[in-house]
């Protein structure tokens, strides 16, 4: 009998971790993968391995070259405690299974295995910072189409590494810095009575100009180490990458397939349409035109993208590209929307959602998101911060439904949103949602529904959800609630 | 984070450079100032423009940038000039142009190393008004200069100018102003030291017309499409002028003098455009004629300062146009809990109105903080006790007087369309500590604060009043308080303002982390 009993719990106890898991596929990842938890032994000898060499004779150009090198190593330690890298397991293990190859052929090149790190940025890029140390942005991961597209963009920071562009760059700013003509042109502004101000620019401007040049320099160096990283490994090289890349920025110009307010509706969350049309008078729904409604090839993240396809061109290597899981795809925009929402970048979170829902991505979870989010906004509302968690962007660099939903955002009338928050939480998915985000939507709740809060009464929660699921993922959200 | 780690990079060269060249920073950056003006339309904030003077590049004439932004302080769009020494005054925004009026002198703000080189520049100096046009691509249109009389004067510089410098002021009487005409284009005044004129430009900055103004120590003015209302304030005590002027060709009306029948003188708590009917109105308390003092006391407001309320609504040029709804608290036309020295019964006090607003049917609003009054049941047994002293009761009742008055809740009163008077919402707020009789009103300003802002959702005005520990937004449609925000949280300091329609700007101010936030939220 008690051998039968012990069988009928250990089942139950299977069958519950069974459901928990499986629930807990759907969300974007889980605490302990953040970077403050996955990153901290690295963070530990990253101060110890990081020692800036002595290069220079020059006491002060040593000196600043010391000061560029630490404020580097502050930099990537506070990014590790700040939780902006991750290690989901599906996707650092794409990743790096990716590096595994650029770097096992490539022994001649890539002495050590890199440090690599998936920066949870929404930008489109990756980076080099030196020391065999590389990132990729989750809005990288989320652009490419192709697993080559990764890899070219890899093998590219690898390039820079292998070039040492990233110490030269500190190197070079040092001298600069230090050397007599600079500091002489700078002192030379004092000695003219007009203009002070201009020839200041121009000495900044022909500094900037100088090194954005040599970046360029550096940019091409690096595609050209890229290919040949590529080749060793037998990966195919699609140059038309960076064709795409032209277009990395323009991810909330996509428009939605629907109207903002049938989404809405099919959430159960009840909008008016007079509410996405500007209710107020203002010059941001005016014809202006300062700049051309474009942004300029400068401003973008990825500049000569056309010129850098052009000079590529020739070394493509016609091999099949290998599409990215779909899954996995849908991972890693699950991750950049919980990241946007913890970083109070609700409008871009949302709208994030959406065009999950045009690719055909939505699951329950993205369900328990949008309630979230809503009741993201309702909380920032109370504590007067809705302006800034809508992010108001200006209507040149977004879609017409984009812009519709950052106005219905900031018109929702307050007792409506606060009814809609409420009803969100009331809907029949939350039946199937885990009960780590149940407990999260009860903290949210209370936050957003009861008159009087205690604060012993949410430490209590905050203590309780730890405990319960301390590896849930909302833990982020609910540490940074005060 | 790539941007933000070469940006962070960037950020320490830019540190370290400035730690190794602080003084070249130091002394270029000295010479940059700003000046920020909100761009208004019909009365609404729509943006906002930073005029910069960046640098001296000849003797007389300086670089500036002029940035604009949205209502949400998004950036919009710069332009760069280049002119002599000049402070932008007021900006107003119309048809997709944007007028900006600018003030010039080669000598106010300028310092001279000694009298006679102050004197030489007094002699050349150019002072003038520039009235720019600008589209919205960023191109001037247009620009109007010119000259104005303004008589610098000087200081010297040092204790007892030691220094031997000397630094010159000039500037004008009446700031200059710009306001939009609905549908039409712009109207301008100012004041210099001999005269006060009026300019209606169109869109394309063409001037129109131009009209001498009587001198007056202050003006306000709202235009409609068809009329520019001016009103010209006089001294405290001397009834204000209603000048009224066709935007088509500068005709000028009767002036209508803000009194009543008896004299009794109509002060302004708001004069605006009500965004709903189109129709500019005037509101505010009426003041018992005769009354000179520069401040109404405490006892002055409870034994009838304040006669009652009234509202103009503004419908042209002939004198019937100027709709009269003036409401006495003798009048019988209230409800029983005013009295009819003006005391709301249930609240025990006597309002003291701070602003004022008008709804689409032509009902207006007035709100204020109550005064309240006690007997001084101390002093006036210690007269009694005291009294054939003579003296002593007379000292002890002339010090303190037989009543003290403290400011207790705010109280919003609807003056109905036809002139009937009710309470229709209590604002609560904490009292104030007693003052005695003879205080004036102002010293209760801080704790005083109202304005209204309107709210496009509801079509009406909703007041933003201050308490102590917070601010209320009181919404006269739902005639409810609709949101308290508190004024400290945690270790900040909370600042609300108006900003654009149906928004407040709350200005958050932590001075242990050393921060300042600011964020436009719905009211």
């Amino acid at each position: 009998m008690q051998k039968f009993t012990k069988t009928i719990i250990s089942a139950i106890f299977l069958i519950a971790q069974f459901a928990y898991a499986s629930a807990q596929n759907t969300q974007p990842g889980k605490y302990n993968q953040l970077s403050k938890s996955s990153y901290a032994k690295q963070k530990d000898s990253l101060k110890k391995v990081l020692v800036c060499p002595v290069l220079f004779k020059k006491k002060e150009t040593q000196k600043k070259y010391k000061e560029f090198w630490e404020s580097r190593t502050d930099f990537i330690t506070a990014a590790i405690d700040d939780n902006d890298f991750t290690r989901e397991p599906a996707i650092y293990d794409y990743v790096s299974g990716i590096l595994n190859e650029l770097v096992a052929a490539n022994g001649t090149y890539i002495k050590n295995y890199p440090l690599l790190f998936i920066d949870r940025s929404s930008s489109v890029n990756a980076y080099a910072m030196g020391n065999n140390m590389v990132a990729v942005n989750m809005g990288l991961l989320s652009f490419a189409e192709y697993r080559e597209e990764i890899a070219l963009a890899l093998a590219h920071e690898l390039a820079h590494n292998i070039l040492g562009h990233p110490e030269n760059s500190m190197k070079e700013r040092a001298e600069l810095l230090t050397s007599d003509e600079y500091i002489n042109d700078v002192k030379s502004v004092l000695d003219s009575k007009y203009g002070r101000y201009s020839k200041l620019k121009k000495i900044m401007e022909g500094y900037s100009f100088s090194h954005n040049r040599h970046n360029r320099y550096h940019e091409e160096e690096a595609d050209s180490v890229a290919t040949i990283l590529l080749k060793n490994s037998n990966i195919a090289f699609a140059p038309a990458f960076f064709l795409r890349l032209d277009s990395a920025d323009l991810v909330y110009k996509t428009p939605l397939k629907s109207s903002v307010r049938s989404y809405m509706t099919d959430l159960s969350i009840g909008v008016e349409d007079a509410w996405m049309r500007k209710g107020s008078k203002g010059l941001s729904n005016k014809n202006y035109s300062f700049s051309q409604g474009e942004i300029s090839d400068s401003a973008k993240t990825h500049p000569d993208c056309k010129i850098r396809y052009e000079r590529m061109l020739p070394y493509a290597s016609g091999k099949t590209l290998t599409p990215m899981k779909a899954s996995l795809r849908a991972d890693v925009n699950k991750s950049i929307i919980w990241s946007l929402f913890v970083n109070s970048n609700l409008t871009a979170a949302f709208y994030r959602l959406l065009l999950e829902k045009d690719r055909g991505n939505f699951d329950a979870w993205h369900k328990t998101m949008a309630a979230y989010i809503m009741n993201g906004l309702f909380y920032a509302d109370k504590r007067l911060s809705r302006f800034n968690v809508i992010n108001i962007k200006s209507k040149e660099y977004i879609s017409a439904s984009y812009y519709e939903l950052q106005t219905m955002f900031e018109q929702f009338p307050r007792e409506r949103l606060e009814t809609s928050c409420k009803e969100c939480f009331n809907q029949a998915y939350w039946q199937q949602a885990s009960a780590d985000e149940r407990s999260f939507k009860s903290l949210l709740a209370y936050l957003n529904f009861t008159e009087e809060q205690k604060s012993s009464e949410i430490k209590s929660m905050r203590k309780e959800f730890e405990e319960s699921y301390g590896q849930s993922l909302y833990r982020e959200f609910i540490e940074q609630i005060k | 984070m790539t941007r933000s780690f070469f940006l962070t990079l960037a950020a320490v060269c830019i540190t370290m450079f400035t730690q190794a060249q602080s003084r070249v920073f130091k002394q270029v950056s000295e010479e940059i100032s700003s000046d920020m003006d909100a761009i208004t339309q019909d009365g609404a904030v729509v943006g906002y423009v930073v005029l910069t003077k960046l640098e001296k590049i000849q003797e007389d004439s300086f670089n500036y940038k002029l940035s604009l932004m949205d209502e949400n302080l998004n950036d919009i769009g710069s332009i760069s000039m280049k002119d002599i020494n000049m402070n932008l005054m007021s900006v107003a925004f119309e048809q997709d142009v944007l007028c900006l009026s600018y003030y010039k002198s080669t000598i106010s703000g300028a310092s001279f190393k000694n009298k006679r080189q102050y004197k030489e520049a007094k002699e050349d100096a150019v002072n003038a008004i520039m009235n720019q046009f600008l589209s919205l691509d960023g191109k001037i249109i247009n620009t109007h200069t010119f000259s104005i009389v303004s008589k610098a004067t000087s200081a010297r510089g040092g204790f007892y100018g030691s220094t031997g410098k000397v630094f010159a002021f000039a500037g004008l009487k009446n700031g200059g102003r710009v306001r939009n005409i609905p549908g039409k284009g712009f109207c301008f005044l100012y004041g210099d030291d001999e005269k006060s004129e009026l300019f209606s430009y169109n869109t394309h900055g063409d001037l129109l017309w131009k009209k001498d103004l009587p001198r007056h120590y202050s003006y306000e003015m709202v235009p409609s499409s068809e009329v520019i209302y001016l009103l010209c304030a006089n001294e405290a005590y001397r009834p204000m002028d209603l000048n009224r002027f066709s935007v088509l060709d500068g005709a000028k009306a009767p002036v209508y003098v803000l009194q009543d029948k008896e004299e009794n003188k109509f002060e302004v708590l708001n004069f605006e455009m009500n965004e709903t009917t189109g129709k500019p109105y005037i509101a505010g308390s009426i003041v018992k004629k005769g009354d000179k003092y520069s401040y109404n006391s405490s006892r002055g407001v409870f034994k009838g300062y304040y006669k009652g309320v009234y509202s103009l609504t503004l419908d042209g040029m002939k004198k019937g146009d100027i709709k009269e709804n003036i409401t006495y608290w003798s009048g019988g036309e209230l409800k029983p809990e005013i009295s009819t020295r003006g005391r709301i019964i249930e609240n025990d006090g006597v309002p003291n109105f701070k602003t004022a607003t008008q709804d689409s049917m032509g009902n207006t609003y007035f709100a204020g903080t109550l005064l309240q009054r006690k007997l001084r049941t101390g002093t006036v047994i210690a007269s009694v006790v005291t009294l054939p002293l003579l003296v002593v009761p007379a000292w002890l009742l002339a010090g303190s007087g037989t009543h003290k008055f403290r400011l207790t809740d705010g109280v919003v009163v609807k003056q109905g369309n036809k002139g009937s008077l009710t309470k229709v919402q209590t604002l609560e707020k904490p009292g104030t500590a007693y003052v005695s009789a003879k205080t004036p009103m102002s010293v209760f300003e801080g704790l005083n604060e109202y304005f209204t802002i309107y709210d496009p959702a509801t079509k009406s005005d909703v007041i933003v009043y201050s308490t102590e520990k917070n601010y209320g937004i009181y919404s006269i449609s739902k005639n409810k308080i609709t949101r308290t925000i508190p004024t400290k949280v945690a270790k900040s300091t909370l600042r609300v303002f108006g900003a654009k329609e149906g928004h407040i700007m709350v200005v958050e101010n932590n001075t242990k982390e050393k921060y300042t936030k600011m964020s436009i939220e719905a009211i």
